[in-house]
Order: structure tokens, then C-alpha cells, then sequence
């Protein structure tokens, strides 16, 4: 089982928000991760058969995208944005929705029960939709996408507007459910998909620019990640110099994580690199070279 | 099940609430009570003013001898120049001139030089000059001349507020031969009808003078016996009583069906992406075909639902007037009304409701559908008026099954238009629906590009 997506491209009128995405996504956790607008939401809204790619192969699990009916039946959709009609209790929202993915009602029932109860919304079935937790409508969302049990979950910025605490209970229920599918998550957030994705593609204005597992994308940033002192009126000079990835004062100093292709300098000490550092180090290598391309 | 849900989602609504609101309140203004009244009326236990003014209920069997029958329209060429005149002296006097385009009232005023184009009208049909027009005998005209009543003489008010008059014995036609005191046409029925067309040009559309108003204010003739006994036989044979009533209760519940169910379906249709839904369901498994058929059934089913049940308040009481009397009435006549007359209606505003919400995601058809309710109110006569594209079959009457006979042939058609329309429009939904659903139709993408501008300088503007 699993997703293939060969030179796929959509654009809107003469603006290309993808070009040519060639992705082979296994069964687990896979992270999209990319800054807004780089066309995230586009490539999950065209996976989840919302929107016609312009052109492009895309099969999942041997079911060409075309096939539109045999693709909503295997995929389970959480969209970045979405609600419910405030005044119904979640579970009839639930069984409503389970009535549009044709479940038959014996199944319906019970997969809704125990779907409640692994998101955890057992206590709150009755309770109305406005009336849920920003969490907790995040959970219901998961669980009306795994109502018709799909053998591909596809989340789109589903941790937007939670809490750290909120944040982590979401990616635990996550990697659970990661068992036997494939869990397409996209977000903008790299320590979301540190903490859940074992592979990972990254997109900057609608091109991949990285895919591969999240050790291929630490080592990118390995030797290049650095922290300084400077004090705070050199502060402007150095940004002009280096890509500055964070800041936090340091007394009457400012100590600035930066990341750097030059051989490093006496003051500058060697940090352990994460996700988000290469992530960065990415997108201002992909940058760098468009403005280049511009140029020329 | 999903027809079931969507009932309940549409039942539970506050757009339906306030419809079914509306609804009782055109019902209880216009048609509650008027069985109950018509039966008492045809006991003689009630006093009910129309049934006097008619002549009694139209239940009540003729007795020979009566005072009167009650009246029916019939084209009487004396009668429709002595009314037509009269109130074009009326109105010429007071230089105020009642219009209603698009039956809606509006004063005319006419320059001195219309003035005097309308005098030379009222002089060339009475033969008087001007000054015998300004100082008419009290008795020129009938007391009770259609729809004018002219008091003193042989009317006078009683103390509840209703009058009392003396009708049958003042017919213009049977003696007096002077002119200058009794209205007697100088001219031609031919002629006259040319001079209130003219009339007509002068005041404006929609006057008193068009003859479909001169026909319905004076075209009315009082009944002998043996045609107050043809109107009984066939509202008691032909119509099986409860026909007559159907028909008149369609007639209120249709100029409510015409428009509001327009704002359920349209506030329904809305409700998936103003509540941010539409991509949930979109990305569920159900057949569109399935999703907006079922959808549109229940929309029809909460619609005609109270119209089914309010139908009641009238059969009842005739199923109780049938037992009593014996006399058989058609139990089924409200339904087929319902269905034939009404179903329709609803059917082709819910099509167009659910083609332009899902077309434009915008709440238009509220506003397509008033223009069209509106501009089809106006041109619908009250009763015999169905033309191919009529939305609402009017027949705001007891009497006049013959109306309906004479009509039926495109009636049917009417209500076939409807139907097939109805369901081309519904199909197109579905073609549409599909289509954004799979993103082969980006609206929104659309809308930015080619009207985005527009959206952001009245934001912009706004935000100043």
C-alpha cells in the first residue's frame, strides 16, 4: 500500500502552485512540511479528490485519483479548516457523517462508539458541537475521517490554534492510529513532524525540495548550525550576513542561532542540529537559488 | 436515512420555523374558519356577510321566490358603461386617479390638458356638457353601481357598519329615458370600449378602465333562480363540495409557496460552507445523485408537510357537513389540489433555489425568486388567469368550476412546464455539485480572479 504521485502539476490560471511532485509515500506516519502557501493544502485537497490536478499521475493503493468514489472510500479526510453545524451533538454529527460514507447502520453505531472512545470524546457525545474545546473538535475531525476506517488518513494543518498539551495528546492518538496506513500529515510546524513522521517531503513554493527520512534531513543542517554572542547593536549587520533561524537576550548580549556554509569563526560554537534548523537551512538554499534563477 | 436526517436537520431550522410562521399567518388571515363559516352560513345559523352579499352560502339550496340569488359575472354591456362611467366622473372630479401597476396602488394627477381630454370622454358618453356633469342628480346613477355605492336614496348604514340596500328594483335599464337625469350611453358599446381604452392611455397601466377591471368591478349580474341552482348543482355534483374549498385554499397557500420556500432552500444549501462542512462531506463516499435527491425530498416534504395538515381545518368539518347532510364530498380533493396545483410550484422554486445556491454559493436565488414572485403576482388575475409560465395558479374564489374546465388543458401543461423544469434544474445541480465537488468547477477561484478587485476596494473602502 501506498501513494505514488508522479509530475504532478496545478496551477491556477497562469500561477503554478505545483510543479512537478513526484512523491512515493509508504504505509505510517509522512510529514509534509512546508511555510504557508507553498501549496500544502493543495496537493492534500487534490489527494482527497477536492481538487483536479492539471496534470499528473496519482495513485493510492493502485486506485488511479480519477476513480473518484474509489478513492473517498479509502481515504479518510481532515481538512485545515472545518466545522459542523454548531447546534448538533457530536455523535449525531458523527452518525450523519457516517450516513455519508454509506456505512450501514450496525456498523455505524459501533464504529462510532469506539471511535468516541479512542479520541477520546466519550463523555462529550452529547454535547454540541460550538460547544467543544478547540482539542476537542481537532479529535472529533480525526474521528470523523476514520469513520469509514480509510486505509489513508490525510491531516492537513490539523494541530493549528492547539496548546502544547493539546498538541501532544493529538500526535500520540496519531501515532497510534498509524498502524497499517498511511498518515499523510502536512503542517508548517518541523518539531510537529519530529515528533511523529519517520519520513518526511518538504515543499517551497510548490516544488519538493527535500524527501527522504528524518535522518537524511538532520544530517543536511549537520556543521552548519552554529550559536554567537554579539552585542545588540551589531545585531542588524549580522543579519545581513547570516540566515538567523532564532534570538533570545543574553544579559547586555544578544545570542543568535544561525546557520552558515563558512568555516566557522573563534566565537562561533557548534549547535546540535534539529529539524526546524535544517528545514530553514533548506528553504534559504532554495530561496537563495530562485533569486538566483531571477536573476538570470 | 439520509432523507430522514435532512428532514430533521431542515424541521429543527430557524429559517423553517419562521417559514411555517408565515405560513399560519397567511392561512389564518385569508382561508381559516371560511368552511366552518360557509356550513354555518348554509344552516342558517350564521350571519356571514359575504354569504349575504352573495346571496348566501354556496352550500345553501335556492329556495324559489328569494330575495336574491347572489350575483355572477356575466359582460352586460349597460351595466359595464354605467359603472365604468360612473367612476371615471368620480375620479375626474377629485382629479384623482387610482392606478395599480403590478397591483400595487399609486395616485395619478392629471395636467389640466388630460383634464380635459377625460371631460370630453365622460361628455361624449353621457351628452352632457360640462356643467351638467359637475351638477349630476343625486339619482344619475344606481345607488349600488358595481363597486361604488352611492349613499343616500336607497342605502343607508346600519349600526354594526354594514349597509343596508335596496337591489334589483333600481336597474338603469327599465325606465327612465331622460338622459340628463339617469346615466342612459350616448354612444355605441363599441365606441365606449375605445373611449376607456383611451381613458386608459391617458391615466396609465393598471387603471379602473382596462376591461379586465371594468369586467371585474361591473361584470356582475344578479342570479335568477335557475342559475343559483346551476352554481348549486355544480359545487354539490361537480365539485363535490370539497373541490370548491381545495381549490380556494390552494389559492391562499400558493402565493406563500411562490416565495418562501426559496429562503429554506437557499439558507440550506449555504448552511455546508458557512458552517465549513462542504469539504467533509465532499470527501465522504456518497453518490451526489444520492446526496441532492435525498436532500431535495426532504426540502419538499418539510414544505408541504403543513400544508397537508392545515388542509384539515377544511375537510374536517366538510366530512362533517357530508355526513349530516348526506351529500358526498371528495375526501381526496385537498390532496390532489395539493399535489396537482401546489407541488409543482414548490418543486420548481426549490429547483431554482438549489441551482443557484450550488452555482454561485451566494444566497441569489432569494432575490431571483422575489422578482419572479413578484412579477407573477402582478399579471395573475385572482382567478381564470393560468397562462403556460404561471407559478401560481390563482382561483380566489368558491364558484367557477367551469373556470378550471375551460382552463384545464393549460393547466396541465403549466404544471407539466413546472415539473419538467423542476427536474432540469435539479439535474443540473447535480452536474454542478459534482463538478466543484471533484474541483473541476473552482468558483471561488473564479470569483477572485475575475471579480476579486471589486471584493477588495469595498473592503478596502470599508476599512477607510
Amino acid at each position: 500500500m501506498e501513494i505514488n504521485i508522479e509530475h504532478l502539476n496545478k496551477n491556477y490560471g497562469k500561477q503554478k502552485v505545483l510543479n512537478d511532485i513526484c512523491l512515493h509515500i509508504p504505509v505510517g506516519m509522512y510529514g509534509l512540511l512546508g511555510e504557508n502557501g507553498a501549496g500544502k493544502t493543495t496537493l492534500m485537497r487534490i489527494l482527497s479528490t477536492m481538487l483536479e490536478p492539471t496534470s499528473g499521475n496519482i495513485k493510492m493503493n493502485n486506485v488511479d485519483i480519477k476513480d473518484k468514489k474509489n478513492i473517498r472510500e479509502i481515504i479518510g479526510y481532515l481538512p485545515q479548516e472545518f466545522s459542523v453545524y454548531p447546534n448538533m451533538s457530536v455523535y449525531s454529527a458523527l452518525d450523519y457523517l457516517g450516513i455519508l460514507a454509506e456505512l450501514p447502520k450496525k456498523i455505524r453505531r459501533e464504529r462510532i462508539n469506539q471511535l468516541l472512545k479512542q479520541v477520546n470524546l466519550e463523555q462529550e457525545k452529547n454535547k454540541r458541537f460550538k460547544n467543544l474545546s478547540g482539542g476537542m473538535k481537532r479529535r472529533f475531525g480525526i474521528a470523523q475521517a476514520l469513520l469509514n476506517n480509510p486505509k489513508i488518513l490525510i491531516i492537513d494543518e490539523p494541530t493549528a490554534g492547539l496548546d502544547p498539551e493539546e498538541r501532544l495528546r493529538f500526535y500520540n492518538l496519531l501515532s497510534e492510529l498509524a498502524v497499517n496506513r498511511i498518515i499523510l500529515l502536512s503542517t508548517h510546524i518541523a518539531t510537529d513532524i519530529e515528533a511523529t513522521c519517520s519520513k518526511v517531503a518538504i515543499l517551497c513554493a510548490g516544488e519538493v525540495v527535500f524527501e527522504g527520512d528524518i535522518e537524511a534531513l538532520l544530517k543536511i543542517g549537520n556543521d552548519k548550525i552554529y550559536t554567537v554572542s554579539i552585542p545588540q547593536n551589531e545585531l542588524e549587520d549580522f543579519k545581513k550576513n547570516y540566515h538567523i533561524i532564532s534570538v533570545h537576550q543574553n544579559g547586555k548580549d544578544i545570542s543568535c542561532r544561525f546557520f552558515s556554509d563558512e568555516t566557522p569563526k573563534k566565537s562561533w560554537i557548534a549547535s546540535k542540529t534539529t529539524i526546524e534548523d535544517s528545514y530553514m537551512y533548506l528553504l534559504s538554499k532554495y530561496k537563495a537559488r530562485g533569486e538566483v534563477n531571477a536573476v538570470y | 436515512m439520509l432523507f430522514i436526517k435532512e428532514l430533521k436537520k431542515i424541521c429543527f431550522s430557524f429559517v423553517y420555523i419562521l417559514f411555517v410562521g408565515l405560513l399560519l399567518f397567511s392561512w389564518n388571515e385569508n382561508f381559516y374558519g371560511v368552511t366552518s363559516k360557509e356550513i354555518q352560513a348554509s344552516n342558517g345559523t350564521d350571519t356571514f356577510i359575504t354569504s349575504q352579499i352573495t346571496g348566501g352560502s354556496i352550500l345553501a339550496k335556492p329556495e324559489q321566490c328569494a330575495e336574491n340569488y347572489g350575483s355572477i359575472k356575466k359582460e352586460v354591456p349597460d351595466k359595464i358603461m354605467c359603472g365604468g362611467t360612473d367612476m371615471l366622473i368620480i375620479e375626474y372630479l377629485k382629479n384623482s386617479y387610482a392606478t395599480y401597476p403590478f397591483n400595487y396602488y399609486k395616485e395619478v394627477i392629471l395636467s389640466t390638458q388630460e383634464q380635459k381630454e377625460i371631460l370630453s370622454i365622460i361628455e361624449e358618453i353621457t351628452g352632457l356638457s360640462e356643467e351638467q356633469i359637475k351638477n349630476l342628480p343625486e339619482d344619475y346613477f344606481p345607488s349600488v353601481n358595481g363597486n361604488i355605492i352611492h349613499m343616500g336614496g336607497d342605502v343607508s348604514q346600519n349600526q354594526d357598519g354594514s349597509f343596508s340596500f335596496q337591489t334589483g328594483n333600481n336597474d338603469i335599464l327599465e325606465d327612465e329615458k331622460d338622459y340628463t337625469k339617469h346615466f342612459i350611453a350616448q354612444v355605441s358599446y363599441e365606441r365606449f370600449k375605445e373611449l376607456m381604452a383611451k381613458a386608459e392611455e391617458i391615466i396609465g397601466s393598471g387603471s379602473n378602465y382596462s376591461m379586465d377591471m371594468l369586467l371585474e368591478y361591473y361584470g356582475q349580474v344578479e342570479m335568477t333562480y335557475d342559475e343559483a341552482m346551476n352554481e348549486y348543482n355544480k359545487t354539490i355534483y361537480d365539485d363535490k363540495v370539497s373541490t370548491a374549498f381545495a381549490r380556494l385554499f390552494c389559492d391562499y397557500m400558493t402565493r406563500v409557496l411562490g416565495l418562501y420556500p426559496i429562503f429554506i432552500v437557499a439558507v440550506f444549501w449555504l448552511k455546508d460552507r458557512k458552517n465549513k462542512m462542504n469539504e467533509i462531506i465532499n470527501s465522504k463516499k456518497i453518490n451526489t445523485v444520492k446526496l441532492i435527491t435525498a436532500r431535495t425530498l426532504a426540502i419538499l416534504t418539510a414544505v408541504m408537510l403543513p400544508v397537508v395538515i392545515l388542509s384539515f381545518e377544511s375537510l374536517i368539518p366538510l366530512m362533517g357537513y357530508s355526513a349530516d347532510t348526506g351529500i358526498a364530498i371528495d375526501i381526496f380533493a385537498f390532496i390532489k389540489y395539493i399535489l396537482w396545483w401546489l407541488l409543482p410550484a414548490v418543486m420548481v422554486v426549490t429547483g431554482l433555489g438549489t441551482f443557484l445556491s450550488i452555482l454561485t454559493s451566494t444566497p441569489i436565488a432569494i432575490l431571483v425568486q422575489f422578482v419572479w414572485w413578484f412579477i407573477d403576482s402582478a399579471i395573475t388575475g385572482l382567478s381564470g388567469d393560468t397562462r403556460l409560465y404561471t407559478l401560481m395558479i390563482r382561483h380566489n374564489t368558491l364558484n367557477g368550476a367551469e373556470l378550471i374546465q375551460q382552463d384545464f388543458n393549460i393547466i396541465c401543461l403549466n404544471r407539466g412546464i413546472m415539473i419538467i423544469v423542476s427536474f432540469i434544474l435539479i439535474c443540473l445541480s447535480i452536474v454542478i455539485y459534482n463538478k466543484k465537488r471533484g474541483g473541476k468547477l473552482d468558483y471561488g477561484y473564479f470569483m477572485e480572479k475575475h471579480f476579486g478587485i471589486f471584493k477588495n476596494r469595498l473592503l478596502a473602502r470599508f476599512q477607510k
